[in-house]
């Protein structure tokens, strides 16, 4: 074990292989898989049109929803598409204002994954009314009734913080997309495809990578980060608070909105690294998505997840401290009562199964961070399961206690969102370049102004910081301070995956 | 200093002297410690002796209280900033990072000063009084009474005691590695101090929730909040980002350290920034949710706050711990430009002692009127609401317990208890600043952190 960061694209590649490497998925003749899976996604997306045009015709009685419980799979589903929706502002906004720069080849599929995934939770609160065609009454539109919505509703806030939410990350995934989509705009000038590089060129804003194009371009990214970080806390805190602001016993306590923000990210990067893992097999981007990537993000899962776990475990101690009956009985009912098999599922997926990643080879082995990035997007779904359903089907009054169970058109929802979402996901993969390339090859050794300088590899120093070098006795520790060519790294791609 | 219990308390490590290159070395002479430590005690002294002068026990062991545990949230925010540089495997900070680890090895201290919170236990805790346990008392509470598991003397002093032993080590830890590897460089200090960082990490974490659960949360035994461990935390984090930037900028004034620039005071600044906000989110969600669901149980806490001249610290709050700062902190200029930035480090050190002395000094009349708990008890009141539902009747109720709430004089007494105690704890942390480099020179990024640039 050294001190020496791993580089951030392996294999040695040029900026051409980068190019090459990236943009070739979307020239390619569209392979027969892709037509499969397409074909999959498309199927679940009818189960979805089915699920809703039922749902509608029918009303919402067709769902399991009953007297105590009126919140169910809708408003889990919403909360888990949402929350799974962070991780990719998380990557691109947050990472970037802490200058992570091994973001850089996983930031451009995460933003795609918030756009669609923002899209299928947005399905959930406009259906789950029981009239879907005045749903626009929930918009501050001037009208004939001289009737506004209530401001002081959580779920008015939410038709606020998720539209706002969706555009300014569909701005950010936009302004970054546009240095890449000229390149495979380029690229398709020169194979002859007219018709592809009109499409392209309209998309790409005729860029033209200048100096002033770039110093805008940075600009505003940092700026949209700004914005959007701030933005996905409050996305979040927002939606914690339409359960926080009830005075039901379980929903009522204010660690909700730090923690869900927290459950968010744990989600979120949990289905990145899902997506992503299987992407870099098929796609064959083993280089620049590489096990240190894989690495860092399940680090951060065992982070969040631990925050999580922190929460459950603050939540019950506060329970049991405030003395007050309602709050001590839900959450023993929690642990022990009918839905003891949600509680504990939420428990061993969230609070447990990430801990494995406190060892180090353990989160560097493919298929443990598959199941764990599995289990923890089940841990999450059952967490807001529990808080919904656990909260609502036991509280003040016992005359109202009730059983909640979901029918099938609970579960064509579900599923049909999943097939939204693949749908969106495949075509995204199929059409856009799935790693930033301009953004990957800003943090290419080769892209150190230093860099021909030198021993050529980086780590040249500017004449007035050679006098402090003299003064330590150790610059730069571990053996590869004296590896000239600052390889030491095999350049066999799966070297390091012989355990996948 | 060759005294091992002097050691064990003020620094671990023995001084290295002339092994360290001049260049960082601590040039200031004697008075950088002499007149922190003077002042200070000078300041406690007086602060104590008016306090007890005018008979107001309490008022002087709140003081204390809030004094010490000022300093003890931003000893605990310099570990975690210190904690997180080493697990990010941060560059930039490595230039300022000495300055932290010196702010978090003052637990041992920190653990020592804070012996008169516990002999004055009983002035500063409701829960501490026997009667209110028991069921043929008049004064029996039932509510408090439910807690006896763990608010009980015992219980907490072993916490206390499990606190700081806990936070000392990890303090000492860190910064005994980063020194001895200025004279003794070697890459394993590196990866040691990675090591006890990811383990400290979430210990310190659940520690420092339940630190302010203890010391801040049960001065109001009837009040709970799930946020209050994290709120806790955001501000002693942001204080200690404050006095790290402070006392960073003051060694650059004086001369010294110039290995710590303006990129690197310009990513402290952000951090206050951020942190400024966080501060916010925490801090008004808490007070959104309660003042949303209006439950009487946990309002009561926030009604204290919005009366009898409270409510005029509560809106200073809002305004000067978070517009002002917001917008102030925002361009790059004040960032960049350090007096600038040095005024914001003492303004928001000075509101997270206005934070602390609103959450406390409310609570004040817990202690100070055991009588009349009940009427404090949600369970209570929310009985007498249901049983007399008119709106005079509430009116009574609430106003009613108004009236018990400690007006906020002008808090002379507290800040000078404050100020003595920052004094000494700032005049001792210097004093082991000048024993070792003023920057941990020898570390394997110092090199990339002095060549970073804010682009």
């Amino acid at each position: 074990m050294t001190l020496e960061d791993a580089p951030l694209v392996r294999g040695n590649l040029s900026f051409h292989d980068v190019t090459e490497m990236v943009a070739y998925h979307t020239e390619k003749k569209t392979p027969f898989g892709w037509y499969l899976a397409f074909g999959a996604a498309l199927t679940a997306l009818g189960i979805l049109g089915l699920s809703v045009a039922y749902l509608v015709w029918n009303g919402p009685g067709v769902w399991g929803l009953t007297n105590p419980v009126f919140w169910g799979w809708a408003i889990v589903n919403f909360v888990w598409w949402v929350g799974i929706g962070h991780a990719g502002t998380l990557i691109s906004a947050v990472l970037f204002l802490f200058r992570q720069r091994w973001r850089t080849s996983i930031n451009r599929a995460a933003e795609a994954m918030t756009l669609f995934a923002v899209a299928c939770a947005l399905l959930f609160p406009t259906f789950h009314v029981g009239r879907v065609w005045v749903i626009y009454y929930t918009l501050p539109i001037p009208n004939q009734m001289a009737m506004w919505p209530q401001f002081k509703s959580p779920l008015l806030w939410d038709v606020f913080a998720v539209s706002i939410y969706g555009t300014v990350s569909l701005l950010f995934w936009y302004v970054g997309l546009i240095p890449d989509l000229a390149t495979i705009r380029d690229r398709a000038v020169r194979a002859g495809r007219m018709l592809r590089a009109k499409i392209l060129g309209f998309f790409a804003l005729g860029w033209t990578g200048s100096n002033r194009h770039w110093r805008h371009y940075e600009r505003a990214y940092l700026i949209l980060a700004g914005l959007a970080t701030p933005l996905v806390l409050s996305v979040h805190s927002v939606v914690s608070f339409d359960f926080a602001v009830s005075i039901i016993p379980g929903w009522h306590t204010t660690i909700f909105p730090p923690y869900f923000v927290a459950g968010a990210i744990f989600s979120g990067f949990a289905m990145v690294q899902t997506l992503l893992l299987v992407a870099r097999k098929v796609y064959k981007l083993e280089n620049l998505i590489t096990l240190d990537h894989i690495e860092k993000m399940n680090i951060i899962i065992l982070v969040t997840g631990t925050v999580v776990g922190f929460a459950y475990i603050t939540e019950f101690f506060m329970a049991w401290y405030s003395g007050v009956e309602y709050e001590q009985y839900a959450f023993m009912n929690r642990a022990t009562g009918p839905y003891w098999w949600a509680y504990w599922i939420m428990m061993s997926c969230n609070l447990i199964f990430p801990q494995l990643f406190w060892k180090k080879s353990w989160r560097r082995t493919i298929w443990l961070s598959m199941a764990i990035s599995i289990t923890t997007n089940i841990g999450m779904w059952f967490e807001r399961f529990v808080i919904t359903v656990t909260s609502l089907h036991r509280d003040f009054l016992p005359s109202s206690w009730d059983y909640y169970s979901a029918t099938v058109w609970d579960l064509g929802m579900y599923i049909g969102s999943f097939g939204l979402f693949f749908t969106l996901f495949l075509l995204f993969l199929r059409f856009v370049p799935m790693v930033a390339i301009a953004e990957v090859k800003g943090v290419m050794p080769q892209a150190d102004p230093h860099f021909y300088h030198g021993h050529g590899d980086g780590h040249a120093m500017p004449h007035e910081l050679a006098q402090y070098q003299q003064d330590a006795n150790v610059q730069t520790a571990g053996p590869a301070a004296s590896d000239a060519d600052d390889d030491g790294i095999p350049d066999d791609p799966n070297a390091d995956d012989s355990n996948a | 200093m060759a005294n091992p219990l002097t050691q064990f308390l003020f620094d671990p490590v023995a001084a290295e002297g002339d092994r360290v290159p001049a260049r960082y070395r601590f040039t200031g002479d004697q008075r950088w410690w002499v007149a922190p430590i003077g002042v200070g005690l000078a300041l406690l002294a007086i602060g104590v002796v008016f306090g007890l002068a005018a008979g107001d026990t309490p008022r002087v062991l709140f003081s204390y209280l809030i004094g010490w545990v000022f300093c003890v949230s931003i000893s605990i925010g310099a570990l975690f900033f210190v904690m997180i540089q080493h697990v990010t495997k941060a560059k930039w900070s490595v230039t300022i990072r000495r300055i932290a680890e010196t702010l978090a090895a003052s637990f041992p201290l920190l653990a020592l000063a804070g012996i008169p919170v516990l002999l004055g236990m009983h002035d500063l805790f409701h829960w501490t009084h026997h009667e209110l346990f028991d069921p043929a008392s008049p004064e029996y509470d039932a509510i408090i009474a439910g807690k006896a598991a763990y608010l009980n003397v015992p219980f907490f002093i072993v916490r206390y005691v499990l606190y700081f032993v806990v936070f000392s080590v990890l303090g000492a830890k860190l910064y005994a590695l980063s020194v001895r590897n200025d004279t003794k460089p070697d890459p394993q200090n590196t990866l040691d101090q990675r090591w006890w960082s990811a383990v400290g990490i979430p210990i310190a974490a659940v520690f420092t929730a339940f630190f302010g659960y203890d010391l801040l949360m049960s001065t109001d035994p009837h009040w709970f909040s799930t946020m209050f461990g994290v709120y806790f935390f955001a501000g002693g984090w942001l204080g200690a980002l404050c006095l790290i930037t402070f006392l960073a900028l003051l060694l650059k004034k004086a001369g010294m350290a110039d290995e710590i620039t303006t990129e690197h005071t310009q990513d402290m600044g952000k951090f206050m920034f951020a942190f400024v906000v966080f501060w916010t989110y925490v801090s008004f969600s808490q007070y959104m949710l309660y003042w949303y669901a209006n439950l009487p149980e946990e309002i009561v806490w926030f009604h204290k706050r919005f009366e009898g001249g409270w409510e005029t610290v509560s809106w200073a709050l809002l305004i000067f711990h978070f517009v002002l700062p917001f917008l102030i902190l925002l361009p790059r200029a004040t960032k960049r430009i350090a007096p600038a930035l040095a005024t914001m480090a003492v303004w928001l050190l000075v509101m997270h002692w206005v934070d602390l002395w609103w959450i406390a000094m409310p609570s004040m009349h817990v202690a100070a009127e055991a009588g009349h708990a009940a009427l404090a008890s949600g369970g209570e009141l929310l009985a007498s609401l249901q049983a007399v539902p008119a709106p005079e009747a509430v009116h009574e109720a609430t106003s009613g317990m108004a009236l018990h709430v400690v007006e906020p004089h002008l808090p002379l007494v507290e800040m000078a208890v404050w100020l003595g105690l920052f004094g000494l704890y700032v005049g001792a942390a210097i004093l082991r600043l000048g024993r070792h480099a003023i920057t941990p020179y020898a570390d394997p990024y110092f090199a990339d952190s002095l060549r970073f640039e804010n682009v």
